[in-house]
């Protein structure tokens, strides 16, 4: 198993604010999977994410990735974690304006000690070949989104985490996004956890997990998942 | 870091550049002060050492008459290592009084500046400034009375670093010092001047019943060089701790803003694996190039500008050796103090936004929940605009206290500065214009009591005084017996019958109060009065009190304090009788031309106080506007016009100065009077005073800060491009 979510509980806030994101939650997410985490707005899909990715803590129960507890983890621990297994890809792309489109890449790809040319082959993989210089304010969403993905698979990480990657695109730029993801999982056996509140793009995916009000509502395999262009939304 | 890291750096000062030059400029300005005084009080303190031990400053002089088998027994006592006799005369001529003195060989050797020693009893040398002042050269023929002596050189001298004409300091166009061979003079000596650094003044004074023993520390020269030096000391000490507050405040302002502005980006490097070590360097390096260029560049400016401001000061004192030297102590100092300050202050701004989870640091900021109040009264009176402007002046506190902390920095500062020069002002006004009584004094050896001075016709009245030297729990001060009805100097006299009456400097000096005792000479005296006298001070007493407390009162005085119907046509007498006298009037030039000595320091201060103001609003102005840009964007969308803009965002000036500018005065007054004490010495007591046109100078001077920095506001407001900073926003 790639994860082993134990009993895990997210809350916010304290007393009349507390607000619980995830709430009593098991789950085992298995290796080389596309996995799609499916849910409504605060249904609590980004908090799960966070869980797993090592960006958040929770308030109680654990999350194995492997055989290491990351719920308990220092700091520094973490830190060392997402740099060595995760690449995320995030809605609002979160590239760094001050970089080019090659140093938002490079950024990652210095941190896991890889070959100067690690940057640029990724950006040529995501079809960003004429656009290394440029810098995120001068490309269009579908452009950054790409960067994003070419900044974390870059390091060739473990899993792949992906918050709403087209939620913030058209819908031909979002299939084109999805299109270079299934390629990724497809060449390098990347385990990609994608979360949506999108059920069209549930159908691409191995694996869907529904979340509702913050609790696990249905896990199903799909045996025969389709590709990108045969979705529609 | 890794090179990538290096150019996100590079980027993010380039960012920030605006705000970093005003941090850069404040430590620029707080660590030239702080190396320029620092280092002229160092060097000064070192080079003063030097010039007494190689000039052979003499330990003790003694003063009476002497003859040569006087001057022989002095030697011969244990603890004196050389002594000469000395000659010294004043000498009155129409454009300038002199005072003659012979050389001694290697007792307070002259520093040669140009030409040589004199030979003959027909040379001399002259005190270089005076030589200047005056028009003298050397080759000039100078006429003192009988004798006409050729100026074979000029110099400067261990005892004249500061030279005083009566008590004040001397007009260098009217009072010259000359130094002559021996043969110059004749008869008894008038001084023994001595190497003897153990030795007891008191001891070798009885050895040849001197009328007076003064130590060298003790002298009026070394005793404002002292002074001169804690003042200098001070100065370097208060200006600085401003700028580095200040500095601290800006730059804690400036990282917490930044770092708050970009706590999504912080979070998502966290996110990429980055440690929070490799982010937090991308703060503090930008800290420590800022306090290294700040330091390197203000280190430049105080080696440009110390050697000016030395040649400034001499007006003031003159040290023929001193000049820039590089101390590394101090140096070292401002640059660790500096780069502590930056570092942390750095560290603090980004420290909140480091401490949050990657995923928290990338989620907007939550604003702060708080019970909600109807806000009513005179709040609701207010146009949307007032309202608008008080509330977005309070959204940040930091920012807003910073800026009222800067105005509030800026304005001590300045009413400092000027609050030195009108306490300088104060003192002498107090002292001339209240204090004394007087037109002329005229002191003199001293004579029967029941004699009259040759001058006492020439004066409408003319009141009789001795002058006695004592020493009072350990302090040589000067006692002047007066008779009850003395009214030449504003004292209760009609106390004298009581006891004493001490000036303010000694009761603070000795602690004491009106009622307490005092032991003088052996006997115990009552304190009868406390007097505010700021210069010149005398311990007074009446005939009849001092007959019962000096062992035998001779029936002598030496002194006289006079007033004539016609000032100037009795001195052009007194001048032409050779009757050497001082006027109030004298005094009170003398004085004033001793203030616009201290005006080099004062203008110094001015300038960097306005400096500190103008670049920590400046530098939190940036800081604010690139917060409200995006605000003030929107204003313009909805139609609101620059102007309207530029309105509220004066307001917000306008309150942070009407809580600024009143901090200033009151912690101006409160500095002025903490350093009250480290300014006032032996020659001058310094009461502190602000006088209501420096209040409007300073509140002037901050207003003009503020007005310039809201055009460079409305400059940029009005540059703001709505439809890309609408879109860099959405981003």
């Amino acid at each position: 198993m790639l994860y082993e979510i134990r009993n895990l509980t997210k809350t916010y806030g304290m007393n009349e604010s507390l607000v619980t994101a995830l709430d009593d939650v098991t789950l085992s997410i298995p290796k080389s999977r596309f996995i799609v985490i499916l849910g409504a707005s605060g249904s609590g899909k980004s908090t799960l994410l966070n869980m797993i990715g090592g960006m958040d803590q929770p308030t109680k129960g654990s999350v194995l990735f492997g055989r290491e507890d990351i719920s308990t983890c220092k700091k520094s621990r973490l830190t060392t974690f997402r740099k060595d297994n995760i690449g995320f890809i995030f809605q609002s792309y979160n590239l760094l304006p001050d970089l080019t489109a090659l140093e938002n890449v490079e950024l990652s790809t210095e941190m896991a000690n890889l070959s100067a040319n690690a940057a640029s082959k990724s950006l040529e993989l995501v079809g960003l070949k004429e656009r290394l210089h440029h810098f995120p304010a001068q490309m269009s969403g579908g452009e950054q989104q790409r960067v994003s993905i070419a900044r974390a698979i870059a390091k060739q990480p473990k899993v792949l985490l992906c918050d709403e990657p087209t939620g913030a695109l058209d819908f031909q730029t979002g299939i084109s996004v999805l299109e270079v993801l299934k390629q990724i999982h497809r060449e390098q056996e990347t385990s990609i956890i994608f979360i949506t509140h999108n059920k069209e793009i549930a159908k691409i995916a191995d694996m869907v997990i529904e979340l509702r009000s913050g609790k696990i509502y249905n896990v199903t395999e799909n045996q025969n998942p389709s590709d990108p262009g045969e979705v529609e939304w | 870091m890794k090179k990538t890291m290096y150019k996100l750096l590079f980027r993010k000062i380039w960012s920030n550049i605006f705000g970093l030059l005003g941090i850069i400029v404040l430590l620029l300005a707080g660590s030239a002060f702080f190396i320029i005084l620092s280092t002229i009080s160092a060097n000064y303190e070192e080079t003063a050492a030097e010039y007494f031990d190689t000039q052979h400053y003499a330990d003790i002089t003694l003063y009476g008459r002497f003859t040569q088998n006087d001057v022989d027994g002095v030697r011969d006592t244990e603890s004196v290592r050389k002594a000469h006799g000395r000659y010294a005369s004043e000498v009155n001529t129409e454009a300038a009084a002199f005072a003659v003195i012979s050389l001694t060989e290697g007792i307070n050797v002259p520093f040669l500046m140009e030409g040589r020693l004199p030979e003959t009893a027909s040379e001399c040398l002259l005190l270089d400034r005076s030589a200047g002042a005056m028009g003298i050269s050397v080759g000039d023929t100078v006429v003192l009375g009988d004798h006409e002596v050729v100026v074979t050189g000029t110099c400067e001298s261990p005892e004249f670093i500061y030279v005083y004409n009566n008590s004040v300091f001397a007009d260098n166009k009217t009072y010259g010092i000359i130094f002559v061979t021996a043969d110059y003079f004749s008869g008894e000596y008038q001084e023994i001047v001595l190497i003897a650094p153990n030795g007891e003044d008191k001891d070798i004074a009885a050895h040849v019943n001197a009328s007076a023993a003064v130590k060298m520390e003790d002298q009026l020269n070394y005793v404002t060089y002292e002074s001169d030096l804690r003042q200098i000391q001070s100065f370097a000490a208060i200006f600085p701790t401003v700028f580095a507050i200040l500095s601290a405040a800006v730059i804690y302002v400036l990282f917490k803003r930044t770092t708050t502005k970009e706590h999504k980006q912080i979070g998502i490097c966290k996110a990429l694996g980055i440690t929070d070590v490799q982010v937090t360097l991308i703060y503090v390096i930008q800290a420590v190039l800022v306090s290294v260029i700040g330091v390197a560049l203000g280190g430049a400016a105080a080696m440009l500008i110390t050697n000016p401001v030395i040649s400034a000061m001499s007006f003031m004192f003159i040290l023929p050796t001193m000049g820039f030297v590089f101390y590394p102590a101090i140096w070292g100092l401002v640059i660790v103090v500096v780069l502590v300050l930056c570092v942390l202050s750095s560290f603090l701004g980004v420290y909140s936004v480091l401490r949050q989870s990657p995923a928290n640091a990338m989620r907007p900021i939550m604003p702060k929940v708080r019970k909600k109040k109807s806000k009513r009264g005179a709040f609701r009176s207010l146009s949307f605009n007032s309202r608008y402007a008080l509330t977005s002046a309070l959204r940040n506190k930091g920012r807003f206290f910073t800026v009222v902390l800067g105005i509030g920095g800026a304005c001590t500062l300045l009413i400092f500065s000027l609050g030195f020069h009108d306490s300088f002002v104060h003192s002498i006004n107090l002292f001339f214009h209240d204090f004394a009584q007087y037109d002329f004094i005229i002191d003199f050896d001293p004579i029967s009591y029941t004699m009259e001075h040759p001058a006492a016709s020439q004066f409408n009245s003319c009141q009789k005084a001795l002058m006695v030297p004592v020493e009072i729990n350990d302090k040589d001060v000067s006692i002047l017996v007066v008779e009850e009805d003395f009214d030449m100097l504003r004292i209760e006299s009609q106390k004298l019958s009581d006891g004493i009456i001490i000036p303010q400097y000694y009761a603070g000096i000795w602690n004491v109060k009106v009622g307490d005792t005092l032991e003088v000479e052996g006997y115990s005296v009552k304190i009868a009065d406390i007097t505010v006298q700021t210069l010149n001070y005398f311990v007074y007493v009446s005939r009849d009190y001092a007959e019962n407390i000096l062992n035998e009162l001779p029936d002598v005085y030496n002194v006289i304090f006079a007033n004539a119907d016609d000032v100037s046509e009795t001195a052009k007498w007194l001048r032409a009788e050779g009757i050497s006298f001082t006027t109030l009037q004298d005094g009170i030039n003398q004085a004033e031309e001793s203030v616009t000595y201290a005006n080099v320091l004062i203008y110094l201060m001015i300038g960097c106080a306005l400096l500190l103001g103008a670049a920590v609003l400046y530098s939190v102005g940036l800081i604010n506007l690139s917060t409200r840009e995006f605000e003030y964007m929107f204003m313009g969308v909805m139609g609101y016009s620059t102007g309207k803009i530029m309105t509220a965002h004066l307001k917000e000036t306008v309150v942070q100065m009407l809580l600024g500018i009143p901090m200033g005065f009151v912690l101006g007054n409160i500095v002025l009077e903490s350093i009250k004490s480290e300014f006032s010495n032996d020659s001058m007591f310094l009461y502190p005073a602000v006088f209501t046109g420096s209040y409007l100078l300073a509140a002037i001077g901050i207003i003009l800060i503020s007005i310039v920095n809201s055009i460079l506001t409305a400059r940029h407001i009005g540059r703001l491009d709505i439809v890309e900073g609408l879109k860099l926003q959405e981003d």
